[in-house]
């Protein structure tokens, strides 16, 4: 247990986004209080800050004493917080095996799933894992205990690769099964239809999820640097092509754009965030990067 | 239209077609293996690629199948045989005159330091080596002379190679027109179809543009009927520096002044000579060396002033450094050296007073520092004897005499003296005051026997009193006049004549000739050649009543040259250019053999004749430069044998667009040095060759390929 700790506890990534935190943009429901927005009213009340009044606000909540000092009508406003259910979803299936150099986008989406599971239950959220290729793998539900780290981590380590990969379906599934509103967070390289992949993201949205798009892919799927005659063996059983690399390099770039910018538009769309993570660059400057960007739109 | 093929076992290498196929699919069979992820893009894209892929590769292979083609077939050498040239050869037998440049130019050696007339026998031996059985073959040279060396056509082409190979390169110009002439002869007289000519040459241009009129003749009479096949052997001219002409400062080269002796040396390069060494032999011993500079195209004089040591015959040569060619860098010279000449002079009215007698004047001309000088290290020793007195012994102790104001001489001395100047010698006449012109003519003058030039007339005065003569006319082409330089000549027409003896020269002597004339148009001074020796008269005496000649500075210098000039006689000819005969004169009465000895060592024969000077010796085989020795008895006598460098030392070669501007529109084929005259015949016979054509097509193909290639690989 030791080793797999050392494996996807790394401190210099955790060192680096210790600091900051993932907050729900949206409210989420939680038992305990924590960070993010809570849909309930009453039960934890702090104040926010002053709003402008304005027609149609209820009087009571109109601070008497700034209007005092100021001549001006301000509504006090209070918000209350929860904590957030976290479900970091990660692609197991066997596209996910693929590397260029020493590390398979699989080894890459653990890790950072087990960074972003360490982040949350940093800050006292619940987390729980979801492994999945055509059917999910195992699911863990999330907890806020630190003991659920430890268990996240094993089945990780434990997680094997499948053959193919059904996302679309998957995603239906699992918002189906997730009943309460939290955040959902994608670890994938999404090759598979893009129509019902979008279709699984929007059932998410649908349920009134936050959803995070972590689209792990290998320098050389966006490059595609052969030119010599290769023999191209699918995984997944997507069959073989044998052809010279440089013959077919323009066609697979236009397709892969293609695919890219439907990815990246459909999540826009779907106010959905999407971080293209590729396995050659450092996660902690990503994910900081990332992390930090975020903070900034919240506030 | 027909096609043939040179070398058909080339078209074995068409199996090289093959080998893009070949390597294309080993290309195909050689991959690497790679598990991909993102397989929905690839598939894609290769089933929206493959078709136009598969279309590339195929044009790409297809191109590279066809520029090996090309390659395989323009070394295969295939020939296209147009209308004109099919049927020409056919089985019909072939008549081919071969003429073979062996002149002088030839002797180039090249960058590889072959000799270019090896090279020509090699090509001729070639193109002799391309005839068939039932061919036949005449062979010409044109060295000096064109020459026939098989005339009658022979079927023997073993035999034309080994007369090939005997051909002999000469040392003398270049008779191409004579050889184009004897040519056409040839091909007139051949009733072959198919007919050849071979010219093998340098392309010199002297012998082009000397020829130029013969080519064009022969050109226009052969030309469509003959295939005329012009090879040229040696490559642009390489430059080439000459020494001819060598000559002496005077006449008589004795032991006691040194003598001037120059050549000229010419640049016929294209670049100037900043360093060229010339070195003076004489006797095989080098005795001075000098450098000069030459700029391209021009011809510097080299002086050496150098004094022989041995009296008679000396040898020498001047040598300059060695250039592609190395035969006209040498040029010979034969002189015989001689001692202080002794000049007897005969007065007719002696006296003991110095400047009282005619010969007064002259023996202090000849020892103007007295007569204690007399002989040492002088050019000239004189001695005065009484015209009655003169014998043939004190005749034969010199070798000039001067006779001044002889009123007669005795029968013995008149024999004597007659003897004396046809054996070589000379003798001088002035016409003093003791002579009775009457007496005078019929004593010495004899009608073309006699040994005074001319008649001698009555005393010629001024109309008015005062008045004078002078000397108005010079004839610079005697050697002897030729001397004297333009001040020379004016000091001399200084002198004033005031009375002299008309000189009645007969016109039609050849003998005879007027050195000078007087201002009245009469003559001054004539010479004539007796057998082997010189006279001369001067219309007045050697005093000062006659003239102011004899106080004049011109006397001395006049004097002196005039006693050299009559003390060398007429020798033979010892400076020869090469093809001139040797030329030696034996007394009647002797029994001696002569032996010659050419400049390779080898002794040859003289043709024998008798004439009047006496028994005759002449060799007319005189084809190498250099020295001939002529043996007599033990004495040793050398001619220097010289080359003609004037048009064969000059490398500059035509311009092909020259010859092709002479040659004939058909069947005119030129052979450049660096062409394969092999394949160029057999284009001749055969037809148009191709193989350029295909190469460059190749290359075209091939130049397309890499350019698709790279605009189908742009794309990665």
């Amino acid at each position: 247990m030791t080793e797999i700790y050392k494996k996807y506890f790394n401190p210099k990534i955790l060192s680096r986004v210790a600091a900051l935190e993932l907050k729900a943009r949206q409210v989420v429901a939680g038992i305990v209080s924590g960070l993010h927005k809570s849909p309930y009213h009453g039960i934890s009340v702090e104040f926010a800050r002053h709003r402008e009044y304005v027609q149609g606000d209820e009087i009571r909540h109109i601070d008497w004493r700034v209007y005092a000092r100021s001549d001006r009508f301000y509504i006090k406003q209070y918000e209350e917080e929860t904590n957030m259910r976290c479900y970091v979803m990660l692609d197991t299936s066997e596209s996910m095996l693929y590397k260029s150099k020493k590390t398979t986008k699989l080894e890459y989406g653990s890790l950072l799933a087990a960074s972003l599971s360490y982040l949350l239950l940093q800050q006292r959220d619940s987390c729980g894992l979801v492994t999945f290729d055509d059917q999910v793998k195992s699911y863990i539900p999330p907890r806020n205990n630190p003991k659920h780290f430890r268990l996240m981590l094993r089945e990780l380590e434990l997680a094997k690769p499948g053959m193919k990969t059904d996302i679309g379906k998957i995603f239906h599934d699992m918002a189906e099964r997730i009943k309460k509103r939290g955040l959902v967070i994608i670890i994938s390289d999404l090759f598979s239809d893009i129509e019902t992949t979008m279709k699984g993201l929007a059932h998410f949205k649908h349920r009134r999820h936050e959803v995070i798009v972590f689209h792990i892919l290998d320098r050389a799927e966006i490059t595609f640097p052969f030119r010599d005659m290769t023999l191209f063996k699918g995984l997944e059983g997507k069959g073989d092509v044998l052809a010279e690399a440089w013959s077919l390099r323009d066609g697979y770039l236009e397709n892969f754009k293609k695919f890219e910018e439907a990815l990246k538009g459909g999540c826009l769309g779907k106010k959905i965030d999407y971080v293209q993570m590729i396995t050659d660059e450092p996660i902690d400057l990503k994910l900081s990067k990332y992390l930090t960007a975020r903070i900034g739109r919240r506030k | 239209m027909g096609f043939t093929i040179l070398n058909p076992v080339m078209l074995f290498f068409s199996a090289l077609v093959a080998l893009p196929i070949i390597i294309h699919l080993f290309h195909r069979r050689r991959f690497k293996e790679v598990r991909w992820a993102a397989m929905e893009f690839l598939l894609k894209a290769e089933k929206k690629t493959k078709s136009m892929h598969k279309l590339r590769h195929l044009l790409l292979l297809i191109l590279r199948c066809l520029a090996i083609l090309f390659v395989v077939l323009a070394i295969s050498q295939p020939l296209i045989k147009t209308p004109s040239l099919a049927g020409l050869k056919g089985k019909a037998s072939n008549y081919a005159v071969i003429i073979l440049d062996n002149s002088f130019s030839m002797s180039e050696k090249d960058g590889s330091n072959k000799v270019l007339f090896d090279a020509a026998k090699e090509k001729a031996s070639e193109m002799v080596g391309l005839f068939e059985q039932g061919d036949s073959i005449s062979l010409l040279t044109f060295g000096k002379k064109a020459k026939t060396i098989i005339n009658e056509p022979t079927y023997q082409l073993s035999t034309v190679k080994k007369e090939v190979e005997s051909v002999k390169l000469e040392n003398g110009g270049n008779d191409l027109g004579g050889a184009l002439l004897l040519a056409a002869g040839l091909f007139k007289k051949s009733k072959e179809v198919s007919k050849e000519l071979y010219i093998i040459t340098d392309c010199q241009a002297t012998a082009f543009r000397d020829a130029e009129k013969d080519i064009k003749q022969v050109f226009d009479e052969i030309g469509g009927k003959v295939t005329i096949y012009l090879v040229k052997v040696g490559k642009k001219n390489p430059g080439n520096l000459s020494v001819s002409n060598v000559r002496f400062s005077r006449q008589l080269v004795d032991t006691v002044m040194p003598i001037r002796i120059t050549a000229d040396i010419t640049n016929y390069g294209k670049s100037d000579v900043m360093d060229c060494v010339a070195n003076l032999y004489t006797n095989e011993k080098l005795r001075d060396s000098k450098r000069i500079i030459i700029k391209s195209g021009r011809t510097e004089p080299i002086a050496f002033y150098h004094r022989f040591s041995e009296e008679g015959i000396n040898t020498g040569r001047i040598e300059i450094s060695t250039d592609a060619v190395a035969k006209d860098n040498e040029v010979y010279f034969s002189v015989n050296v001689r001692g202080a000449v002794p000049v007897l002079i005969v007065d007719g009215k002696p006296s003991r007073k110095r400047f009282e007698s005619e010969s007064g004047f002259l023996s202090y001309a000849f020892s103007p520092y007295g007569p204690e000088d007399a002989g040492k290290g002088k050019l000239i020793a004189s001695s005065v004897c009484d015209y009655a007195a003169l014998s043939q012994p004190r005749l034969n102790a010199n070798k000039v005499v001067v006779l001044s104001s002889i009123p007669y001489l005795s029968e013995e001395g008149l024999l004597s003296l007659g003897a004396f100047v046809r054996s070589g010698k000379g003798a001088l006449f002035f016409a003093g005051d003791l002579i009775n012109p009457q007496y005078f003519n019929a004593q010495f003058y004899k009608e073309k026997s006699g040994i005074l030039p001319c008649l001698v007339g009555g005393k010629i005065t001024p109309k008015k009193e005062g008045d004078t003569f002078f000397i108005d006319k010079v004839n610079l082409e005697h050697p002897l006049m030729a001397k004297f330089r333009e001040a020379e000549i004016k000091e001399l027409k200084k002198a004033r004549f005031a009375e002299f003896f008309e000189l009645k020269v007969d016109p039609s002597d050849p003998t005879t000739t007027i050195l000078a004339s007087f201002n009245n148009g009469m003559p001054a001074i004539v010479s004539k050649q007796c057998g082997k020796g010189n006279t001369i008269i001067i219309a007045t005496g050697a005093n000062r009543r006659w003239s102011d000649f004899v106080i004049k500075p011109m006397f001395l210098p006049w004097l002196y040259e005039t006693v050299y000039f009559l003390s060398t006689g007429t020798e033979e000819q010892k400076n020869l250019k090469l093809g001139e005969k040797i030329r030696k004169v034996l007394p009647f009465g002797s029994n001696f053999t002569a032996k010659l000895i050419t400049p390779d060592n080898k002794q040859a024969v003289f043709k024998s004749s008798v004439s009047a000077e006496g028994r005759v010796l002449e060799y007319s085989d005189t084809n190498d430069p250099g020295f001939y020795k002529v043996q007599v008895q033990d004495k040793n006598d050398f001619y220097a044998l010289n080359l003609e460098t004037k048009s064969e030392s000059d490398t500059e070669r035509v311009e092909k667009s020259y010859i092709m501007r002479l040659a004939p529109k058909e069947r005119f084929i030129y052979i450049g040095e660096e062409e394969d005259a092999r394949s160029k015949v057999l284009q001749g016979r055969n037809g148009i060759g191709i193989w350029k054509e295909l190469l460059l097509l190749a290359a075209l193909i091939l130049g397309a390929e890499s350019y698709l290639a790279y605009r189908f690989g742009k794309r990665i």
